[in-house]
């Protein structure tokens, strides 16, 4: 209960501290950037729009803590900062191993086990990148740190062509895997869903996986697999 | 049985002990030796989208197994039953008698011999 207790304390400190029309400005500009993505097509600024509506949000929950002078402690701060702080070592930590633990959790094997062609394809779009399958019937497939998985299931049912675009698709969610923790954990320190953006990466993904494998190829890789 | 290792007494045959896409494939399996997974999804004729699923799930319960083969340099799995139905049966009754005897004891034991004497 005392935590809800604070938030007038916050507001009545905020109004006294001379900064609140500057925190009022950051949070009017940040709901209007994010209510502006509704209207811009492109992806790229989609995203671009996004990111800046959470760092100003940030900004302003930033300014807002430097400028709080109250007497009570403040538990809310608190709490949040430990929450920031928990979630900037996680993003920051787990992205780095968990690929290895997924390969163990799996049982999945280097692809080239089974064919070599797919490693070479990947190769010629990305340096250091890996590609492994793993034993299951459902066709799925997802990267994570460097490595791409697929099931095998995913192999027997699409040609070469839709496995390239699949390949593609998974290999630039890997070269900008370092950008969108950033994304997400920005949403998360703002309490909004990143699902927001999850979106836009995907059709990011599937431009790339058009350019390297053919818009042919993606589109029917894509109607096999939504038709499962 | 596989499912949720559960038997429905109300249902008809496998599908006491199957769910009834996993008595369609152990069939189809038993009636075959071994099927690739497009074979198995059109002798079935269940979509993949239930089959793979299901095949994921029978292969870990150990009532089928599966080995992967390349066809025209893909890779595909070759489905089949580990067990005769004979032997599958075996093995339920086992596992149905056994939940009964640690359950009810001696009444469980002494209606099997009851069982065998009316038989």
């Amino acid at each position: 209960m005392s935590i809800l207790f604070e938030l007038p304390c916050y507001f009545n400190c905020a109004q006294q501290s001379g900064y609140f029309n500057t925190i009022l400005t950051l949070v009017l500009l940040s709901i209007t950037l994010f209510a502006l993505r509704t209207i811009i097509k492109s992806p790229t600024s989609r995203l671009l729009t996004f990111t800046i509506s959470q760092i100003t949000a940030l900004a302003a929950l930033i300014i807002l803590f430097l400028s709080l002078t109250c007497k009570t402690p403040m538990y809310a701060m608190i709490i949040y900062s430990a929450y920031v702080l928990s979630l900037t070592t996680l993003t920051i930590i787990f992205p780095r191993f968990y690929d290895k633990i997924l390969i163990r959790h799996l049982k999945a094997r280097p692809i080239t086990q089974l064919m070599s062609w797919p490693q070479q394809f990947l190769d010629s779009l990305s340096s250091n990148k890996q590609l492994y399958w793993y034993d299951s019937a459902m066709p799925k497939a997802f990267a994570s740190g460097r490595t791409i998985f697929l099931s095998l299931g995913l192999l027997e049912v699409l040609n070469e062509y839709e496995l390239r675009a699949v390949i593609a698709h998974e290999t630039w969610h890997l070269a900008h895997n370092s950008k969108t923790p950033l994304l997400k954990q920005l949403s998360l320190m703002t309490f909004i869903n990143p699902r927001n953006c999850q979106q836009d990466l995907e059709k990011l993904a599937d431009e790339y996986a058009a350019r390297m494998a053919g818009r042919e190829a993606l589109a029917s890789a894509h109607e096999k697999l939504t038709a499962l | 049985m596989v499912k949720l290792d559960q038997i429905k007494l109300s249902n008809s045959g496998l599908t006491k002990f199957f769910s009834p896409i996993e008595a369609r494939i152990m069939e189809v399996l038993w009636s075959e030796k071994e099927l690739p997974t497009a074979e198995l999804t059109r002798k079935t004729q269940v979509p993949l989208s239930s089959v793979a699923g299901t095949l994921d799930r029978l292969v870990k319960a150990g009532y089928v197994e599966r080995r992967i083969e390349k066809i025209d340099g893909r890779p595909r799995y070759i489905y089949s039953a580990v067990h005769t139905p004979e032997e599958a049966a075996g093995e339920i009754t086992k596992r149905v008698l056994d939940n009964l005897v640690e359950t009810f004891g001696e009444v469980a034991v002494e209606y099997f011999s009851k069982y065998g004497g009316r038989r």
